[in-house]
């Protein structure tokens, strides 16, 4: 991995070396082995978000030490960060010009302002040299494009649906829902019998909230509208939109997420996880991410789940639609001395899926990049309910059935704004054309500073 | 000479910030790049924002509440305590203890107390009162700020108890003894003799419960982060959103730099107060 000019330095370094160490020179080609691969050198400094400590162990172990041992000259200097603090550290950072090589950011939606105040190298040498674009889904290497120039990789992979309580349906005689009246049928039913149809909750962690808005608008307003919206041709305040956000308070003041809205917003992770489990709550709507701790809360229940795609809310949206997101992004620092090496790491990472899938399986969300993934890159072992969300997103991506998460799609202040307003929306304070008009004048905002990210066209 | 050293680091670490702080309210900076001068701008803004002032009262709410039952529990406790002779010390030491914990430990006990299934709520709903059987204290607009207000309450009023207690001693104990004899009740002698006894220091503790309430964060950020729906959204939590969600650092420090010059002018207070005498 390298550009041409630090080819041309090497080449210069490797005459001289020749010249007074030829001995030593004639070994290193007798050891063979790709130009790139010698060329990538230096102590790469990297932070993350990830936080759970198998994963930081799973990281050293089967990321960084095998990286570094297939390039001697490279090591890995990993830090990691609390995912809450971590866009602040890296702007302060990147601001005081000691930022780490690798600069990571909690998604694609931060990149455009970094790029404009050009702290991003160009990864088009790297992402050519290495074939990115032949591993990665087009959407992912489109979102991190800046004015056209390649800037980041979008991580973590991910994508929004229902995790339910497989046990309790099978005990009720319930089907999962695939649309609207469906749906409806079925919560209502749940009520009767005093199962919250959905757990839920923002407690711990407000934006939360952006799992529902994202499904919402996708599942009601549709992929095709929610594109033209997110790519400023239709405005937020479209019909279709204003059905999306009145459906969704209306879920909620009927109860259907949470027990009631003053319950969502009250109830955490660990809580709504554990009715989940117990059976109090037969289905959760969220992330991929949920995958890594399903099993916990459930064995400690003796009871079984699994996981489909949201049901469709209107007409305009088939089923089953997937919403894609991505967690995070790996970029070069602009002033790293270290770039080639950096460019060494982010590719080890991604350029092979069979070898990403084989982390994924064995993991969890931290190490899934949006990657053209099929069935077989996967272990036999792993989790077949994981393995097909995993493809189906893949499939979703190539069939043009795709929704967008808001901390992907959306640009930073709209992203922001969603977040921090649609609560008002839930508990009946704000209509739904007053919250999307705010979305719109913010919008608008964004489109003007030119920070909106780049949307992949379901009709594409 | 002595004080030269100290001086020089106070420029240094609050001088030097905060000066940067004053330029960059003036500035549209986004904590990136350089900054652009926007004159008045931002504190157009800040006053024209329903948010800000919707935050603003929510302080005034909040510093009612704490405030109030801060001093009325401190101060009640500490009269009370003032007549106990024999573990007067145990009972001082327990009282103050809150508020020797950490604000995020103290938070997070009360999360679970307010927890609507684990939490008190449910315990009373399972001795079979009626009403609070949906009771999310947390999730609720309407219940959510005071019941934050009264965790920080619940850490201070300790501190207010052990300093008017000590206050209490200083009074002469003669006043207390004349007033009895003149057939003062005892509610009469609270109120004539040992509350002007200790009305610097009531003064005093009104004052920094003020600022405290003007700059509060922690409470809000760690049990609601200013939710349900901006019902608990304090100035200060206003502020950090602005500074590291928005990436609004010239706003953010135009918004720190009001919150600033208030509590300024609660403490200038205090002082023309003190020249005039008032509090003696």
């Amino acid at each position: 991995m390298t550009t041409g000019q630090t080819r041309r330095e090497f080449v210069q370094r490797a005459g001289a070396s020749a010249v007074a160490f030829s001995s030593l020179s004639a070994l290193i080609a007798a050891c063979g082995g790709d130009d790139a691969e010698q060329l990538a050198e230096g102590t790469v400094s990297f932070w993350t978000n990830i936080t759970e400590a198998s994963d930081k162990q799973y990281l050293q172990k089967h990321v960084v030490a095998p990286l570094e041992k297939e390039n001697s000259k490279i090591t890995i200097d990993v830090s990691f960060r609390n995912p809450e603090d971590m866009e602040r550290q890296v702007r302060l950072a990147l601001q005081a010009q000691d930022a780490p090589d690798v600069i990571s950011t909690n998604g694609p939606a931060f990149i455009p302002e970094l790029a404009q105040a050009e702290f991003l190298a160009d990864l088009d040498p790297y992402a050519e040299e290495g074939n990115w674009s032949d591993s990665l889904l087009s959407w992912a290497v489109d979102l991190g494009r800046v004015d056209g120039v390649l800037v980041a990789i979008p991580a973590q992979l991910e994508t929004l649906g229902v995790f339910y309580n497989k046990s309790l349906f099978d005990e009720r005689g319930w089907a999962v829902p695939e649309n609207r009246s469906e749906l409806e049928a079925l919560a209502d039913e749940m009520m009767a019998d005093d199962v919250v149809p959905f757990g839920g909750g923002t407690a711990d962690f407000p934006q939360t909230i952006e799992w529902y808005t994202s499904v919402f608008f996708s599942h009601t307003a549709g992929p095709k509208v929610m594109y033209e919206v997110l790519t400023g041709n239709v405005p937020w305040t479209a019909p279709e939109m204003v059905e999306a956000v009145t459906l969704m308070q209306d879920y909620f003041q009927r109860g259907y997420f949470g027990g009631s809205v003053e319950r969502f917003f009250a109830t955490n992770a660990d809580a709504f996880h554990s009715q989940l489990a117990k059976g109090e709550a037969a289905m959760d709507m969220e992330g991929t991410w949920f995958f890594q701790e399903a099993d916990k809360f459930f064995a400690a229940e003796n009871a079984d789940w699994d996981f489909a795609a949201f049901p469709s809310l209107s007409d305009r949206v088939p089923y089953p639609t997937y919403c894609l997101g991505a967690g995070g992004t790996l970029s070069i620092n602009e002033d790293s001395q270290f770039k080639d090496a950096s460019a060494e790491f982010i590719g080890y990472q991604i350029e092979d899926p069979a070898r990403t899938a084989k982390w994924l399986a064995a993991q969890g969300a931290a190490f899934s990049y949006p990657l053209r993934f099929t069935a077989d890159d996967f272990p036999k072992s792993m989790d077949p309910r994981r393995r097909d969300a995993y493809v189906s997103v893949v499939e979703a991506t190539d069939g043009g059935n795709i929704g967008y998460t808001n901390w992907t799609f959306s640009p930073p202040k709209t992203a922001v704004y969603i977040y921090e307003e649609v609560p008002a929306v839930l508990t009946g304070d704000s209509s739904p054309e007053d919250f999307l008009q705010g979305a719109e004048d913010t919008f608008q905002e964004d489109l003007d500073d030119g920070f909106t990210p780049r949307v992949p066209n379901p009709s594409a | 000479m002595f004080a030269g050293p100290f001086l020089a680091i106070n420029l240094l670490v609050i001088a030097g910030p905060s000066l940067a702080t004053v330029y960059y309210s003036f500035t549209d900076w986004s904590g990136l790049g350089t900054p652009e001068w926007v004159g008045l701008e931002n504190y157009k803004d800040m006053v024209a924002s329903p948010d800000f002032w919707a935050a603003a009262v929510h302080n005034l709410i909040w510093t009612a509440i704490f405030v109030t039952l801060s001093i009325s529990l401190g101060l009640g406790g500490a009269l009370l305590l003032s007549q106990v002779t024999r573990g007067a010390l145990a009972l001082r030491l327990i009282y103050f203890i809150p508020y020797t914990i950490a604000s995020v430990v103290a938070a997070s006990v009360w999360q679970n107390i307010y927890d609507p299934t684990r939490g008190i709520g449910g315990f009373l709903s399972d001795l079979g009162i009626p009403g609070i059987n949906d009771s999310a204290i947390l999730g609720s607009s309407s219940t959510a700020l005071p019941a934050v207000a009264v965790i920080n309450v619940w850490t201070f009023w300790g501190f207010v108890l052990v300093v008017c207690l000590a206050a209490l001693q200083g009074v002469d104990r003669s006043l207390f003894e004349a007033a009895r004899l003149e057939g003062a009740t005892r509610w009469q002698q609270v109120r004539h003799v040992a509350i002007p006894g200790i009305r610097p220091v009531l003064v005093f503790i009104t004052v920094i419960s003020v600022m405290f309430s003007v700059l509060v964060f922690e409470y809000v950020w760690i049990t609601t982060r200013g939710g349900p729906a901006g019902a608990t959204e304090v100035v200060g939590t206003q502020l950090y959103k602005e500074a590291f969600e928005r990436f609004e650092a010239g706003y953010a420090a135009a918004l720190g730099l009001t919150m600033t010059v208030v509590c300024g002018l609660v403490a200038g207070v205090y002082l023309l107060l003190r020249r005039r005498g008032w509090e003696a």
